[in-house]
């Protein structure tokens, strides 16, 4: 399990990016992308982020994971489909399939929330 | 100190530093820079999961909300480092072996075997574990420098990450080795995710682990340039089907090279022994 680590990563850079926005700014909602190749557990990341919040600017937001499904492209036939069971090996070809997604682990957007008659510069 | 450990202990037996006070890194100003702004907010991408947030209600009638676009990845601080040890490594023409496996898939036991075997071939060792140093004490009589590395203390007890190894290099003479072994902390998952500016990375799968680890551990097999099946002395004791062991290997990684060996036996010693030069020769020879 490192989804303890890959939260607290996460959190520098939440609070990296609302620096320009000032003290009062909050993060109310993150939007993870998370590739299914990836060895992350929602429910776990889930959890560390919530407990890697406290204190933060994201203490109480919402993390909104979006998993991505892996496709590929087999380096023959160059077919585009989907690796389910984990195949990287075209069942047409028996050659190798070249990953299109599957492995993102990205912080694609934060919602953040500013107080009224405070924009940022 | 507000960071709640208990709950993030279920999930993770490390000590994690209270994000709010780790020492944030300085912002860099291009990330900064790359903030878009998106004028509308998403209802959720579709398939999304997450868990309703009861404060929601009382935070839009306070303050205006906007979502802001980051596309930040989540493994680029640890590339950032993983990049700078491979810069230093290839100053210093060292190649450096990343050696991962489930607990007790026989890294240490590899390493007992491989350093009175590489002749004029200077070589060095970082181990990584969460708590003891018993591996590192394992290795002493060879001669080699040996530092410990223990993860326990920060929050990622369960793989290395590029910092710690960075760290952990600094009390190498990296000027004095050729050769690089990192032993990872023992793991199928997490270790497979984090770069550590390697040259290579080898699986080890011993034959009591079961033919489906492939196919259930994809990354650490599609991240690794050899697997090495352990423990093959055991065999005649078991029943485990080898060749659908390898069929799983092919059909996660066709490229990936696979050597038997046993550390009793002594079979597929020679074959490591000549990747390891191979492909060191293959890497000095780019680099030059
Ligand atoms: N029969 C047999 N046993 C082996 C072999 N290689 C290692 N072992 C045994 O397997 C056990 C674990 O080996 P280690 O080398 O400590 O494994 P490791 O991968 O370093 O373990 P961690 O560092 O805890 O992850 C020890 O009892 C070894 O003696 C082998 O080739 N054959
Ligand atoms: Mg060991
Ligand atoms: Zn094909």
């Amino acid at each position: 399990m490192h989804e303890m680590s890959l939260a607290m990563g996460l959190m520098r850079e939440i609070e990296r990016q609302l620096e320009p926005y000032g003290p009062e700014a909050r993060a109310t909602r993150v939007f993870l992308e998370v590739g299914g190749l990836r060895a992350v557990v929602p429910e776990a990341m889930q959890l560390c982020f919530r407990a890697a919040a406290q204190g933060t600017v994201a203490e109480g937001a919402e993390l909104v994971i979006e998993q991505i499904a892996p496709r590929g492209r087999c380096v023959g036939c160059g077919r585009e489909r989907e690796i389910d069971h984990r195949l990287f090996l075209c069942p047409d070809c028996d050659l190798p399939v070249r990953l299109l997604t599957g492995e993102e682990l990205l912080l694609r957007s934060i919602e953040i929330e500013e107080p009224e008659r405070k924009g940022h510069k | 100190m507000r960071f709640d450990r208990a709950e993030a202990a279920r999930f993770h037996r490390g000590h994690g530093k209270p994000p709010g006070h780790a020492h944030p890194e300085h912002p860099d100003p291009a990330q900064v820079a790359r903030h878009a702004e998106v004028s509308s907010t998403p209802g959720g991408p579709a398939g999304a999961t997450g868990t309703a947030d009861d404060t929601e209600a009382e935070r839009s009638a306070t303050g205006a909300r906007r979502e802001i676009e980051v596309r930040f990845d989540l493994l680029d601080e640890n590339r950032r480092h993983a990049a700078s040890i491979r810069e230093r490594l290839r100053e210093a023409a060292v190649f450096a072996v990343n050696l991962m496996s489930s607990p007790g898939a026989g890294k240490t036991a590899l390493l007992e075997v491989t350093l009175p075997r590489l002749g004029s071939t200077r070589a060095a060792v970082l181990e990584g574990d969460i708590e003891t140093s018993a591996d590192a004490e394992r290795l002493a009589p060879f001669g080699v420098p040996v530092v410990q590395i223990n993860t326990g203390p920060f929050g990622g007890d369960c793989h290395l990450p590029a910092p710690l190894v960075a760290d952990a290099m600094e009390k190498l003479p990296l000027a004095e080795i050729d050769l690089l072994f990192i032993e990872n902390v023992g793991n199928l998952v997490c270790p497979a995710e984090f770069d550590l500016g390697e040259a290579r990375k080898v699986v080890l799968l011993s034959v009591t682990e079961g033919e489906d680890k492939p196919l259930k551990y994809p990354l650490i097999f599609r991240e690794s340039s050899l697997a090495l099946i352990t423990k093959t002395d055991l065999l005649p004791h078991l029943d485990f089907d080898l060749p659908r062991l390898e069929e799983n290997l092919r059909r996660v990684n066709p490229e990936l090279k696979v050597v038997q060996l046993s550390t009793r036996s002594g079979e597929g010693l020679e074959e490591w022994l000549k990747w390891l030069a191979d492909e060191r020769g293959k890497a000095t020879h780019l680099t030059e």
